[in-house]
């Protein structure tokens, strides 16, 4: 099968979560992507749990694992001059260079856009930060477990009456990559007609406002903020989240119309169903409470994957809320391939996933686990920047490649 | 600034999303595609959506159709008629893209599936969208945001651990459906740009959430442990690390760091040293200590410290104070505070999309990138009901005035 991207060739100066993620997928759909890492300054999601085993090691975290497959690791000292120099000739070698350090590091280390322009005229720089080059926050690196308070995601994750939470995981770090990803795309489809490089300065944050488009224009029309509301749904009834049988088993269900009222109770066959003060859509939300209270006494009694099953094969929208193992079990994303397996260096065979986008005629390859750190350094240095044997070995003992 | 690019202007997209990822089609015209959104006669079921215009409950009000369908155009179609099939095969044939959210099986009953519209049309990326994708055991289930959050994983890890799992209480499933499909369509319109080879791109939202769980995958893969929900802390090591904090008016986010990043917890402890608040903490050497050493009893001890400070200093404060120190705290915004954020007023974040109908121009949020070349093209505003018909169907595919008023009293436009 060909590959998508054919022939690209990415400089990945990226580390932690949501660059790495953009380059994992420009990777998985057949990119050559060169990740610049440093074994004194190692990506640090190459220090996140878990690991393989209960062992921490530079080369054994599952997370760093999901962020990096198909790319090629080559261990560089970026502060000696060496190293620069060669991580310039690999600028030079590719169309895209892609980072994610503090604004001004860049810079610092000589490899600035006015300084990789001399080596490349058309290239494409792509850099993403936590709230972009410029303005009077940009300085301060964050992490996306912040971020999505910054951007307002706090603000709408809580029960009525409790103070904003979290999500667990860092949201942004989940929205600006696709944004990386098409803004990548879509440069080197405009160089590819006028012939010109581009310079691209992504905010993370900015990124995460953008799921939040209709709530920011109710903000700025109707002076209006959102509102807290649990699990519950303005204009649905019952909609929540439903205790079953087990430990902390859980069913959601949502029910927006008649049609589906209907089909619940034919699922449903408690008494309380046919109270003529659930019996319109209206009505439902009037109740809600009591409505919640009795659907919480039935669902009880049932297993979540079994109370699933039943109301989904009447037509209502029911779905388990899945737990980590869970999610290995469901067969939908078993149909999709979601979890790929390839034996990784250090750890074995552990666990990789696709993306949500299939494409029919040039899927994303499964051939390469993450990378050990510096794995591909010598085959970079011979192969890419066609280094002789002796200039190899010559900054190999000088330490370059550390 | 930031707002939109012309760099796909040469991408002409048709866009046949529903509710269902609808912000696709958006983020292709924010980056210069020509992008005809069609709607069926009565209009988008987005239409219906809230919130509206000055709480004005309109077809051509509301909030979410306005977000989520800026820049396009917008024509009229009923797509099972026959008149309605033959113009949708016209379309794709001058398309690059098609992208639809229909359930599985919908198109290719109409006729209009993958397979047809690429035999009148070798290179057009036919961009489907669906809550599971196109087939498999959950191909015809019933969905919604909060069940599709339950099934990806999400649910289950966010919310109080005394009360059950919680999601957003603003829909995000058709978001991550609709930019990831973008991401998707885009990787093969490269390929296709290349080769004259277009393809079928299937988009699952269920799918797409996978990809926001973090560390919940391997962490049952590699050590069979499940992660739990914690209110306002994430799991870290052994520990439960609290992320928000209460303070004088409002909360923060922050989490103490340890190694390579310590000194950015010194720089915090060092501060409140300054106002007497540090007690014991200014004895650990936070560059030192390993993560992995720390008790769950410990983390809580010191994070009660650190937690009584911030309850003297407002946000402002901690996070202008805190920017200079080189700390990582940030404010827990809400949308008030987001808009009116000096940060991206710099950087021209926010762009003025002009509603001649009301009267006003209202500031939209716009694309998260900033470039050197400045587009001068502005974003229009999400279009009224067919309000392109006449464009597209006279001036461009050369139809009668005569013949569009009969397809429009037929209720096929």
């Amino acid at each position: 099968m060909q590959r998508c991207l054919e022939g690209l060739k990415i400089a990945d100066f990226s580390w932690t979560v949501a660059a790495p993620l953009s380059t994992k997928c420009l990777a998985d759909y057949g990119a050559s992507v060169v990740k610049i890492e440093s074994i004194r300054r190692p990506d640090i999601l190459r220090s996140r749990s878990p690991y393989a085993g209960n062992r921490p090691g530079i080369n054994r975290s599952g997370t760093f694992n999901l962020y990096n497959s198909n790319k090629y690791s080559m261990s560089l000292d970026l502060q000696r001059p060496e190293g620069i120099e060669l991580a310039k000739r690999i600028v030079k070698w590719a169309d895209v260079v892609i980072e994610n350090f503090a604004p001004g590091v860049m810079e610092r280390l000589g490899l600035g856009y006015s300084e990789l322009k001399k080596l490349s005229p058309q290239i494409i720089m792509l850099r993403s930060s936590a709230q972009g080059q410029t303005g009077p926050h940009a300085s301060l690196p964050g992490f996306g477990v912040m971020l999505q308070g910054l951007a307002g995601f706090n603000s709408v994750l809580s029960w009525p009456d409790r103070d904003p939470l979290i999500n667990y995981s860092p949201y942004t770090d989940y929205i600006a990559p696709f944004f990386m990803v098409i803004a990548t795309l879509a440069a080197l489809e405009y160089r590819d007609q006028i012939g010109k490089g581009q310079y691209i300065d992504l905010s993370q944050v900015e990124a995460g406002i953008n799921f939040l488009s209709p709530q920011l224009l109710d903000y700025v029309v109707n002076t209006r903020l959102p509102k807290r509301m649990g699990n519950r749904c303005s204009y649905a009834s019952p909609h929540g989240v439903f205790r079953c049988k087990g430990e902390d088993r859980w069913c959601a269900i949502a029910i927006f119309n008649d049609q589906q009222w209907d089909a619940f109770k034919k699922v449903c066959k408690e008494q309380w169903c046919l109270d003529p003060k659930f019996a319109t859509a209206l009505l439902r939300i009037h109740n809600e409470d009591q409505l919640e209270q009795l659907v919480q006494q039935w669902t009880q009694g049932f297993p979540a994957e079994e109370l699933m099953t039943n109301l989904q094969n009447a037509g209502v929208p029911a779905g388990v809320a899945s737990d980590g193992s869970d999610l290995f079990e469901d067969p939908q994303l078993n149909k999709r391939n979601h979890f790929w397996y390839i034996e990784h260096p250090d750890m074995g065979m552990i666990v990789n996933e696709d993306f949500s986008f299939k494409l029919s005629k040039t899927p994303s390859r499964k051939e390469r686990s993450s990378p050990c750190l510096g794995q591909d350094t010598e085959y970079i240095c011979r192969e890419i920047l066609g280094l002789s044997d002796e200039d190899f070995i010559k900054l190999l003992n000088m330490g370059i490649f550390t | 600034m930031g707002g939109k690019t012309n760099w796909l202007k040469s991408c002409r997209v048709i866009d046949l999303t529903t509710d269902l990822g609808s912000l696709c089609g958006r983020i292709l015209a924010d980056m210069g595609a020509d992008v005809i959104k069609i709607e069926k006669p009565s209009g988008s079921p987005e239409r219906r959506m809230g919130p509206f215009f000055k709480d004005i409950i309109r077809p051509e009000q509301s909030l979410q159709w306005f977000a989520f369908n800026a820049g396009k155009k917008g024509i009229t179609l009923n797509i099972e008629t026959s008149d309605g099939k033959n113009i949708i095969r016209k379309l794709v044939q001058s398309a690059d893209i098609l992208i639809e959210s229909f359930s599985p099986g919908n198109m290719d009953s109409l006729g209009l599936g993958y397979k047809e519209l690429n035999k009148l049309n070798p290179r057009l990326i036919y961009t489907s969208i669906t809550l599971f994708g196109q087939d498999g055991p959950y191909q015809n289930y019933s969905g919604s945001d909060i069940v599709l959050m339950a099934l990806s994983g999400l649910l289950y890890i966010n919310g109080d651990s005394d009360r059950p799992p919680l999601r957003f209480s603003v829909d995000q499933v058709s978001c991550h459906a609709g930019l990831q499909a973008a991401a998707g369509t885009l990787l093969a319109y490269y390929h296709a740009r290349r080769t004259g080879i277009g393809q079928r791109v299937d988009c699952s939202a269920h799918e797409a959430l996978l990809v926001t769980l973090f560390d919940v995958v391997p962490s049952w893969d590699l050590n069979h442990f499940i992660i739990k929900r914690q209110g306002d802390r994430a799991m870290r090591a052994k520990i439960a690390q609290k992320v928000l904090f209460p303070c004088k008016d409002g909360q923060v986010s922050w989490r103490f760091l340890t190694g390579a990043r310590g000194g950015r917890t010194k720089e915090l402890v060092n501060w409140m040293a300054e106002e007497n608040m540090a007690g014991d903490l200014i004895n650990i050497d936070w560059e030192t200590i390993s993560f992995d050493d720390i008790s769950q009893d410990q983390a809580s001890k010191w994070e009660q410290v650190f937690g009584s400070f911030f309850g003297t200093k407002t946000r402002d404060e901690l996070y202008s104070e805190g920017k200079y120190r080189g700390i990582m705290i940030y404010p827990v915004n809400n949308l008030a505070d987001v808009y009116c954020s000096a940060q991206l007023e710099s950087r021209g974040f926010w762009q003025k999309v002009e509603h001649e109908a009301f009267g006003e121009e209202i500031m939209y949020p716009g694309l998260p990138i900033n470039t050197l070349d400045v587009c001068n093209e502005k974003i229009c505003r999400a279009p009224n009901l067919g309000e392109h018909n006449l464009q597209v169907y006279k001036d461009e595919l050369g139809m009668s005035i005569k013949d569009i008023i009969i397809l429009k009293q037929s209720g096929i436009i």
